[in-house]
């Protein structure tokens, strides 16, 4: 839930970077790390396993700047891609404003990520929320390593929603920024058409 | 009724807050909701990290209430981590606005016996609140979601040529 402090003009959203083990999600976020500006940025948090595995999150937060005089915040996300964490993906996806899926293109992990995609999708009403009515988008990761299936194989299997959606080699940074672009773009979107911003007199500062 | 947004009533989360800490003693508080988000913060600064020690506490919350869950039971008491110089204490609540969660640090000018004291004090008074402050005025979603394109624009023009 989009989150609007009137008293220090500021704006938080959430997106939750979901997808199945081992599809780049957390790549995503360590790039982003590597090229927002410090003032831009917080400490990217991330706890994992020993073998570097998502245990619980990583979360990054981002500045993006003013918008009508609001200080507009992301709270970027990730969820641990294993089946076997599905108790603890379900917790990060609460209040989630936004979902980037980070799909694996390659054509070994197609299953993976239909049985990723269907889990979010099942997390998701378990929190009351039809996929229908959160800002959605689709990253189709890996683009650089061979046997991949092409974008539009990809789109048949898995867009069937036609949600917005991004070809990107995280690790070399390609796409990464396109599909951030998109998801925040979703989210306040969906948070102009929602709220009402009210004029306050910023006394009481809370925050 | 509805119930009121966080949005609309989080102004008054701040003069209780920063009672709290007076009375209580603590060093820093942040009040959080269930996703993390700061509602109100007293005494943060560049040493310690705001919004991550928010984001763990409300991991921790979440992973509480589930265990509780799988347990068979509704919620767990609140939480209290003590090292040698500092503790943490993770006080839960329910309030007009869902779930919300105090995050406090204290050292030993301060006892977990005066944080639970004061703690009880600070949520009776938050349920006292007005529900929501409807004085403000407001203007259309149109003008943000005109500036929106433009603002993004030169947000992420900055870091694709930076």
């Amino acid at each position: 839930m989009s989150l609007v402090n009137y008293a220090t003009r500021e704006i938080t959203c959430k997106i939750v970077y979901y997808g199945p083990g081992r599809s780049g999600k957390t790549t995503n976020l360590q790039y982003i790390h590597s090229r927002v500006p410090w003032d831009r940025k917080g400490e990217m948090v991330s706890l994992a396993t020993e073998a570097d595995r998502t245990l619980f999150f990583d979360f990054l937060p981002l500045e993006l700047g003013q918008i009508s005089g609001f200080t507009t915040r992301f709270q970027l996300y990730t969820v641990p891609g294993q089946v076997y964490y599905n108790a603890t993906r379900k917790l990060v996806l609460q209040g989630a404003d936004g979902v980037v899926f980070v799909a694996d293109s390659q054509k070994s992990q197609l299953d993976a990520d239909i049985e990723s995609f269907r889990n979010l999708h099942e997390n998701l009403l378990e929190h009351g929320i039809d996929i229908r009515q959160i800002p959605v988008i689709i990253q189709y990761n890996k683009r650089d390593l061979p046997n991949v299936f092409s974008i539009e194989q990809l789109e048949e299997e898995l867009n069937f929603r036609n949600v917005p959606s991004h070809p990107a080699s995280a690790l070399l940074g390609e796409g990464v920024f396109d599909t951030l672009r998109s998801a925040s773009e979703g989210v306040l979107k969906k948070l102009a058409r929602k709220l009402e911003i009210p004029i306050g007199d910023g006394a009481g500062g809370a925050g | 009724m509805d119930r009121p947004s966080i949005s609309q009533i989080q102004d008054a989360f701040a003069e209780p807050l920063e009672a709290f800490v007076r009375e209580s003693n603590v060093r820093l508080a942040v009040l959080i909701n269930r996703a993390g988000q700061v509602l109100a913060q007293y005494g943060f600064d560049k040493v310690f990290d705001l919004v991550g020690v928010a984001s763990l506490a409300a991991g921790i919350n979440a992973s509480s209430r589930a265990l509780a869950n799988q347990l068979g039971e509704e919620r767990f008491e609140h939480l209290h981590h003590a090292g040698p110089a500092r503790q943490l204490f993770l006080g839960h609540f329910e309030s007009a606005a869902g779930q919300l969660m105090l995050v406090t640090v204290f050292d030993q000018r301060s006892s977990i016996g005066l944080v639970r004291l004061f703690f009880e004090r600070f949520v009776s008074q938050l349920r006292q609140l007005p529900s929501m402050d409807a004085s403000r005025s407001a203007v259309s979603g149109t003008d943000f979601e005109a500036e929106l394109e433009t603002s993004l624009d030169r947000f992420f023009q900055d870091l694709v040529s930076g």
